[in-house]
């Protein structure tokens, strides 16, 4: 009996030990994203973070490439040994609804923070029903990019603000004609055939939608859409476009920086990709809006926010690292490093500066006329209409039939998820 | 007259075997060549043969970007670890299906020839699940634990332990010792051909196999070799004289081991190939 | 006597409990990674999975998907594809390769390391390489095309050449495995078949149809049986050398690529596990035909 009671006192003993020793343990927390390249700026801010909070907290990157971010994040979340702090963009009404993904209202009341002082769109963004599921980040921004050595070597001149869709077509046939009497390869212009930077933007500039506004409805089969769609297979038609196949091999980006295009549609996501290029170097990169389809210049505004994860262990520390890494502090020396566009109005003057080789005021005006990346969070039906397009712009199909037809089995898709 | 009978008997056959062996050794010659050269020199219309200067900066650039120690080790820690597990769990098991007599022996030894003719993709969202229910995604243990079970490997080693004369074991038995004892002294040691088989299919497969570790795995000090060369061209694909540099490093060593130990290798796939 | 027998028992008993040990570690695996994995799949085939919450019951419902499915059918036939022409092609090349390793020549272990360096290649390594010689502006494949006074290609972004590009690459990658085989098998032919045969009066040609081919067709069977097996469930060279969300990809996806985009990138687990059992089932019917025929052209040396 006496060893019995011994033995549950030292038991006891160790036991209290242990969690003496917890008690004082630092919590350690992760971050999850995706983007290598901004992987050492935001490594900057986590050790501040982590140097502030000594001895408290010790914050580090999981670094998760794109292709695979969402299926590891789901696997993660669905474990509960998630990153307790993660990036997030148009994904997250799944998120929400699956309750993965923590609401911050009580922590934003608790610590009083200023909502305001982020970019509007971005912080609403991220409010479903009412509650606020993560900080803003920062935008992105589409806007274009053209090659000033090619346009001074054949003699075009460069576009000029306030282009049309028009002056775009007559400049690219400058272009093409200079080009073929000189015998070159290059392609007046180039693009990504992803949605976001390049034909979402025509569709909603010339009336049509990617998906209505209560998410309910593709609009992707409107004739408004339908003509956008057309406008861009008219542009490979008459070669003032790469041809799709070359697109579909060899991104816009990619062919653009190896100075193969004349002007390409771009997003301010690769806007250090065009800074550090050669091309860039050499100072022959202009940028400018994009041009206006049926009036309207409006480019696709996205951007990114730091959820917190509904099975941290550690939330109240998880909080003070996404209160920490989206202050004007960090995202000012995101913006002087050039990474990403501040959703944080008084850090957005940082960018500006960090660019050497590109005037980046472009990229901040294109927000102002930006609508939101089209979402409704829900993947099931685009593919459908994502396909179409693909088809359409490759014109193995019709473009209109295929588009009307996409559309309407998306629709179907769609009608079955909201019955 | 000895000519002529040269050109017709093996001249037709050594023209035949370069044309075959440029075909397959050709595009790692081009491997190499992009790999040395400059991004403009990769991009220049007409292709250039040749770089101007010999780049090996490039092979800097993409080791500093590019953890391949690590990817390395996880391959060969992998491969180890599923081998010496295969040797606990599939021979113990070929032996008992080529030896002993146990209820159910056949019944259990045609259903596992049935697994053989399923399509892994079949178990892969289960296994998933699995992994994620254990808590196992992002470790070397998700790569590793599934693939102890190789069906296969019972197979081909039980044609192995059959063809061992089966006085052998009988004279053991007589002399007292344990089926332990005769599987791991007497018998494990004459089957080393077959275990040597089975070390190179499982090498090879761990080598080979994309699909599962990008599923299981998330980051990249988790991955195989094979999975994190496919995570990083689906990250860079515009710098091809990287890209290539980076799958000149993740080949050589195995062209290198393979050339040296051709014959062992050789023989290890067609045994692999014939006993099954 | 009586003793005796129990003895004798005792020690069946012994070796049925040993048996039962032995096979233990390998059965549980069995047990939970094939078996219980393989029923949960029929399982989700007939359910609505997504990625949080629990499976929903839903009938035949992803079945029927399946056979509207415009992409199943795509997948299907391109999968078909690969593997009529993949399977032949290898055959072909591996006996024609083997055969010619075979014979005496001067510099025979250069050529076959030279021709085996493609069997322990990684698919990863192979698919970038691939991706950048069938490139269609910097390509040295279009290159040569264009000097030999050819069109170039747009081999990996054109509905219609997309499919053998990626045949080609599958080929390529697979024949050096199956000349390894060929060759061993080969080698296992009894020298004295040919010696009768050449006494007969055979020329080179003949003992390579009359002899060779006969002797080597359980091997060629195998063969067959295991590229099969392998080119039905293609996925690596179409991930690898296809961008995604292109039309090429789609042009040229298998059903396993597909099984993988619907599992993993678009959420329909319970779909994807509808269509890896429609794979499971192609591949049996495939194989049990492939046996049955086996008795006509097959010929057993005993």
């Amino acid at each position: 009996m006496k060893k019995i009671m011994l033995f549950v006192a030292v038991c006891s003993l160790m036991l209290s030990l242990i969690g003496c020793g917890k008690q004082n343990e630092v919590a350690n927390i992760s971050l999850m994203m995706w983007d290598e390249a901004q992987s050492p700026v935001i490594q900057q801010s986590i050790d501040k973070f982590n140097e502030k909070n000594e001895g408290k907290i010790v914050a580090s990157i999981e670094l998760v490439p794109w292709d695979s971010y969402w299926t590891k994040l789901d696997a993660s979340l669905e474990t509960k040994e998630s990153a307790d702090v993660m990036w997030m963009n148009v994904y997250l009404p799944k998120y929400a609804s699956a309750e993965v993904v923590k609401p911050l209202d009580e922590y934003i009341e608790k610590d009083k923070l200023d909502l305001s002082q982020y970019i509007e769109g971005r912080v609403n963004a991220y409010n479903l029903d009412g509650k606020q599921y993560a900080l803003p980040k920062g935008l992105d921004t589409v806007f274009v990019a053209y090659n000033k050595e090619m346009f001074d070597r054949y003699d075009v001149e460069y576009p000029q603000e306030g282009w049309t869709w028009d002056d775009m077509r007559t400049i690219a046939g400058q272009l093409r004609d200079k080009i073929s009497e000189a015998g070159g390869a290059e392609y007046p212009i180039v693009m990504e055939l992803d949605d976001q930077p390049s034909w979402m933007n025509f569709v909603v500039q010339n009336g049509g939608n990617y998906i209505s506004e209560d998410g309910k409805t593709t609009g992707m089969g409107m004739d408004e859409s339908v003509e956008a769609i057309q406008n861009m297979v008219d542009l490979m038609n008459e070669e003032l476009m790469a041809p799709y196949t070359v697109l579909s091999e060899t991104k816009g980006t990619d062919l653009f920086i190896s100075g193969q295009g004349g002007m390409v549609f771009i997003g301010s996501w690769k806007a250090s990709v065009l800074e550090n290029s050669t091309l860039g170097a050499d100072g022959n990169i202009g940028l400018i809006q994009m041009p206006a389809l049926n009036g309207s210049n409006s480019s696709v505004l996205g951007g990114l926010g730091y959820c917190l994860s509904a099975s941290s262990k550690h939330p109240d520390e998880a909080w003070e690292l996404i209160k920490y890494i989206t202050s004007e502090e960090s995202l000012y020396n995101e913006a002087v490093n050039g990474i990403d566009i501040p959703a944080h109005a008084k850090a957005q003057e940082g960018y500006v500066k960090n660019f050497k080789n590109l005037d980046a005021q472009v990229i901040l005006d294109a927000s102002v006329t930006g609508f939101p990346y089209q979402s409704n969070g829900n993947f099931e039906w685009t593919s459908y209409v994502n396909d179409a397009v693909q088809k359409a712009l490759s014109q193995i199909a019709p473009v209109k039939e295929t588009l009307v037809e996409g559309a309407t089995q998306a629709q179907e898709v769609l009608d079955e998820l909201y019955k | 007259m000895k000519i002529k009978k040269f050109i017709k008997g093996t001249m037709l056959v050594h023209i035949m075997l370069i044309i075959f062996s440029f075909i397959m050794v050709g595009p790692f010659i081009w491997m190499f060549l992009t790999s040395i050269k400059t991004y403009e020199e990769t991009i220049r219309i007409p292709l250039q043969i040749l770089p101007k200067a010999i780049q090996w900066i490039n092979y800097g650039i993409v080791y500093d970007k590019f953890p391949f120690l690590t990817l390395y080790f996880n391959t060969f820690f992998i491969t180890l670890i599923t081998i010496v597990g295969q040797l606990l769990v599939v021979s113990i098991a070929a032996y008992a299906f080529s030896r002993l007599i146990f209820p159910g022996k056949n019944v259990i030894f045609l259903m596992m020839l049935g697994l053989m003719m399923v399509p892994g993709q079949i178990f892969i969202i289960p296994r998933f699940q699995l992994m994620v229910q254990f808590n196992l995604t992002n470790t070397l243990t998700a790569l590793i634990l599934p693939n102890i079970f190789n069906v296969f490997g019972v197979f081909m080693m039980r044609q192995f332990f059959s063809s061992i004369p089966k006085e052998l074991d009988e004279a053991a038995v007589i002399d007292g010792c344990g089926y332990f004892i005769i599987y791991w002294k007497i018998l494990l040691p004459l089957t080393k051909p077959g275990l040597v088989s089975l070390g190179i299919m499982v090498m090879l497969n761990t080598w080979k196999e994309l699909m599962w570790p990008i599923i299981v795995n998330r980051t990249m000090d988790k991955m195989t070799l094979s999975a994190g060369l496919a995570m990083l061209i689906g990250e860079h694909t515009t710098y091809y004289e990287q890209v290539m540099a980076g799958a000149v490093i993740s080949v050589l060593p195995m062209i290198i081991i393979f050339a040296i130990f051709q014959k062992q290798f050789v023989a290890g796939i067609a045994r692999a190939g014939l006993k099954g | 006597m009586n003793k005796k027998r129990r003895n004798y028992s005792a020690r069946k008993r012994k070796e049925a409990a040993t048996g039962l040990l032995f096979i233990a570690p390998m059965m549980i695996g069995l047990i939970i990674f094939s078996a219980y994995a393989f029923f949960q799949n029929i399982h989700f085939s007939f359910s609505k999975v997504g990625t949080f919450g629990a499976p929903k019951f839903i009938g035949f419902d992803n079945y029927i998907r399946a056979f509207t499915d415009p992409n199943f059918f795509i997948a299907l036939k391109n999968t078909l594809f690969y593997t009529v022409f993949g399977v032949s092609f290898v055959i072909i090349f591996s006996v024609l390769i083997a055969n010619s390793l075979n014979k005496k020549v001067k510099g025979r272990t250069f050529y076959r390391v030279s021709i085996f360096i493609p069997a322990i290649t990684m698919p990863a390594a192979i698919g970038i390489l691939w991706r950048w010689l069938l490139n269609y502006k910097f390509g040295i494949i279009n290159f040569i095309l264009e000097r030999i006074g050819l069109k170039p290609v747009a081999w990996l972004s054109e509905a219609a050449t997309v499919k053998w590009a990626i045949l080609l690459v599958l080929v390529w990658s697979m024949v050096s495995y199956y000349v390894i085989i060929m060759l061993a098998g080969m080698q296992a032919i009894d020298s004295s078949y040919y010696e009768a045969a050449r006494v007969d009066g055979a020329g080179q040609l003949q003992l390579f149809f009359k002899v060779t081919i006969p002797l080597l067709t359980p091997i060629i069977f195998f063969s067959t049986i295991m590229s099969m097996i392998g080119i039905l469930q293609i996925f690596d060279f179409i991930y690898l050398m296809i961008q995604r969300d292109t039309i090429a990809y789609q042009y040229s996806m298998s059903m396993v690529t597909y099984f993988y985009e619907l599992a993993f990138v678009k959420d329909l687990r319970g779909y994807a596990s509808a269509v890896s059992i429609l794979l499971c089932i192609i591949i049996m019917i495939i194989t049990v035909i492939q046996m049955y025929l086996q008795k006509y052209w097959v010929k057993y040396d005993n």
